[in-house]
Order: C-alpha cells, then sequence, then structure tokens
C-alpha cells in the first residue's frame, strides 16, 4: 500500500476516474490486502455518512427564535430619540463611570446574558422589520436599537473621559504601572478594532458580540483603575 | 465519471426536494405573509435537519446558536423565495450559507480570544443517537474545519464537489483532496 494508490482511492469510490484508470486500480486492489481493507473501511465510512439521521435537539429552540421574530418589530424607533438621548448625556466623572458600567451591563452586557440564555446579540435590530409575527405578541423590549445606539455613544464618551482623566494623573502613578496600562489599552484597542472590522461583515455573529461585549468592559475597567490609583 | 445524482450515492438535498406536501406549501405562503404559526411548524418539521447540519458543520457547541439565527434568517428572507425549488432544498441552502460564513468569521478571531473561546467550548451532549452513528458523529466533531465541512456537505448532504468548491471558495481539486482526507481521518479515528 503506497500513498499514490490510497490517495486514489476517494476517487474510485466516488466513480470519479476514467475507465483506464479505474481498472489500474482494480489490478492494484487485487494483489494489495492493505488497500482493499483500506477501500472496504472508506465505503463503510460513506455508507454511515449517508445514513445519519437528523433527530431534534435536546431543549427547545422555539422560544429564542419566536422571541427575536418579535424584536424586529421593537426597533420601530424614531432616530432623533437616539439623538436627543446623546445629546442629553452630561454626567460628572464619578457618574460617568459608574453610568457607563450601567450601560455596559444592561445594555450590550444585556445582550450577552441573552445569548448565555440560549438567545442571540442581533446588532442590526435597527433595521425595519419585514413585518410582525403574531398580533397578540406583547413587545417587550421597544428601545433595543436606541439603547444600542446610545451605549456607543455614552461609551466612546466615557472612555474618552476616563482617558483624559489618566493623561492628567499618570505623573502620580508609578511608570511600571503607567506602562503596564498603556500596553494593556493598546492591545485592546487593538482587539475593538479586530471584533468591530468582523462585525461589520457579519453584525449577528454572536460570538464577535460577547467578545465585543467583554472587551469594551475590560478597557472600562483597566482605565477606572488606573485613574482610581490616585484618587 | 459523476451521474447527475452523484454516482452510487443518495442525495439527501434531493430527498428533501421531492418531499413537499401541499400543507407545506399553504405554511410557506401564510408565513411570508407574516403568520408565525405556520413558520413555527414549519420549524417543527426542518429543525432536525437544520440542527443536523449545523452541529456536523460547525461542532456542539454552536448548533443551537447557528440554528436559531438560520430561521430568524429564514424568517426575514422569505419574501424572497420564489419557490423555484422546494422550500426545504431553499432552506438548506440558506442554512450552509450562513454556517460557512459564521464559521469562516470566528476562525479569523479564534486564536486571538482563546481566554473567552473557552468558555464557548462547553460541549453539549450530542443529540439522541445510536451505534455505529455516535462513532461517526463523534469522530467527525474532530476533524479539522474544512475537511469536516467537506465531508459533510458532499458524504452527507450530497452536494457536488463544483458546488462544495462554490460555496466554500476553493477549487474543486482541493474539495476533492479534502474530502480523501477527512475520510482518511475518520478511518484511523473510528479504528483506534
Amino acid at each position: 500500500m503506497t500513498e499514490h494508490w490510497t490517495n486514489r482511492l476517494s476517487d474510485y469510490l466516488d466513480e470519479d476516474m476514467d475507465p483506464r484508470e479505474r481498472r489500474r486500480v482494480e489490478a492494484h486492489l487485487a494483489e494489495c490486502e492493505m488497500c482493499a481493507a483500506a477501500l472496504a473501511d472508506l465505503r463503510r465510512i460513506v455508507a454511515e455518512a449517508a445514513a445519519l439521521e437528523d433527530v431534534p435537539p435536546e431543549r427547545n429552540l422555539w422560544p429564542g427564535i419566536a422571541e427575536r421574530l418579535g424584536e424586529r418589530r421593537a426597533v420601530v424607533v424614531p432616530l432623533e430619540s437616539a439623538a436627543r438621548a446623546r445629546r442629553r448625556f452630561s454626567l460628572s466623572l464619578p457618574q460617568l463611570a459608574a453610568a457607563v458600567l450601567a450601560v455596559l451591563l444592561v445594555g450590550v452586557g444585556g445582550a450577552w446574558l441573552a445569548l448565555e440564555e440560549g438567545g442571540s446579540a442581533d446588532p442590526t435590530v435597527a433595521e425595519a422589520p419585514r413585518r410582525a409575527p403574531g398580533e397578540d405578541r406583547v413587545d417587550t423590549s421597544p428601545i433595543v436599537a436606541v439603547a444600542e445606539d446610545a451605549d456607543q455613544t455614552s461609551y466612546a464618551e466615557a472612555v474618552a473621559d476616563l482617558e483624559a482623566r489618566f493623561e492628567e494623573t499618570r505623573d502620580r502613578l508609578d511608570p511600571e504601572t503607567v506602562r503596564a496600562v498603556q500596553q494593556n489599552l493598546a492591545i485592546i484597542d487593538q482587539a475593538l478594532a479586530e471584533i468591530r472590522a468582523a462585525l461589520a461583515e457579519d453584525p449577528n455573529d454572536p460570538y464577535l458580540n460577547r467578545h465585543l461585549a467583554t472587551t469594551m468592559r475590560r478597557k472600562v475597567d483597566v482605565l477606572r483603575q488606573a485613574t482610581e490609583a490616585v484618587i | 465519471m459523476n451521474t447527475e445524482e452523484h454516482g452510487p450515492r443518495r442525495r439527501r438535498i434531493l430527498a428533501i426536494d421531492r418531499s413537499e406536501s401541499t400543507g407545506e406549501r399553504d405554511d410557506v405562503r401564510r408565513a411570508a405573509e407574516g403568520d408565525a404559526r405556520a413558520f413555527e411548524r414549519l420549524y417543527r418539521e426542518y429543525v432536525p435537519m437544520v440542527h443536523g447540519l449545523a452541529r456536523r458543520m460547525a461542532g456542539n457547541e454552536d448548533a443551537d446558536d447557528l440554528t436559531q439565527e438560520i430561521f430568524v434568517r429564514v424568517w426575514e428572507k422569505l419574501d424572497t423565495f420564489r419557490g423555484d425549488a422546494a422550500f426545504g432544498t431553499w432552506l438548506h441552502r440558506v442554512a450552509t450559507n450562513l454556517i460557512l460564513t459564521r464559521r469562516k468569521a470566528r476562525s479569523r478571531y479564534r486564536d486571538r480570544f482563546l481566554e473567552d473561546e473557552a468558555t464557548l467550548e462547553t460541549a453539549h451532549a450530542t443529540p439522541r443517537l445510536v451505534g455505529a452513528a455516535v462513532d461517526l458523529e463523534g469522530a467527525l466533531q474532530g476533524l479539522p474545519d474544512g475537511a469536516r465541512q467537506v465531508f459533510v456537505l458532499y458524504d452527507v448532504e450530497g452536494y457536488k464537489h463544483e458546488e462544495i468548491a462554490d460555496m466554500l471558495g476553493v477549487t474543486v481539486g482541493t474539495s476533492k483532496s479534502q474530502l480523501h482526507r477527512a475520510r482518511m481521518l475518520l478511518r484511523e479515528r473510528l479504528a483506534s
């Protein structure tokens, strides 16, 4: 049995070779027990694969789907509302830090929690719904789009303020600490850029959405710890 | 040479095509008009197929999330379904494309976030399967992504190499070599 012959076995099995080549393989199989045994194994695997049965999932996935069909309806929110939410945002630094954490927990973090419970975050909820499923459905998430939009804006503003605060106070920190903070922030920023680039291509990926929420939270934590160290 | 139906192999995707009933066509029409109950009936009919495809292509840990996402996507796209093929065939293609897209994005970032990745690797139990199916389903989970995807699409689902090459963005030759690699790896794993 040589690699040359074993590499031909799948083509032989799939009847994907010309008659002359087929006769050559058959002649080899007649005198090589190992290749004949390999072919028999492959034939069995192919037969088993074609006979695999589809069975329902262990848990009922429909409630999670029905909930997300409902979400589509919940996003009819005038974009002006999101703009107003941004304009109203004005807090002191401590309030801001607390607000950021709350926003992350309730907003993006909420999406994360939903994922943990079996649903999936869907940052495209701002799209207009194609239609609403079931007229009797109660709309329980009327400001999803606003919340996410405002979260992103609040997050950016809060991080900017925390960064400014860090710059103001860094002289009072140990140089090693400053270096460590900067290195961590650079790594986090790179990760955020890559996750956002990936989400631009694939906005519904639950894996990427989880990482965005986690990484945003990490950045706030790093900045908060750095600024609190000198308070 | 391959025939239209792939030599001696059964084509699962053609079997779907032949199984469409009048009731199903009504449900598709009603769901497209916004009837969530009709859509739920379609879900019940096709969730084993979609979940099986997701589990084999992407692994146990992502199968539930992917299945939910596929049905949400199908709901959104139902008004683009023209009825040229059977609903099940169309659904199968939508599901396959979405799974491949998700896997591509995910694999690009997988290595960079190993810490969080570990939390996603909580394997769900493989559904109720018996005998050889358990062995093969289990061995499939250990294959490299490329080999696994080609094996599932060709040997389980019945796509042709030309179709697989188009879906995966590879050459026909790559599809064939990945298929052979998958079969040989499965042979090793099932023997051990």
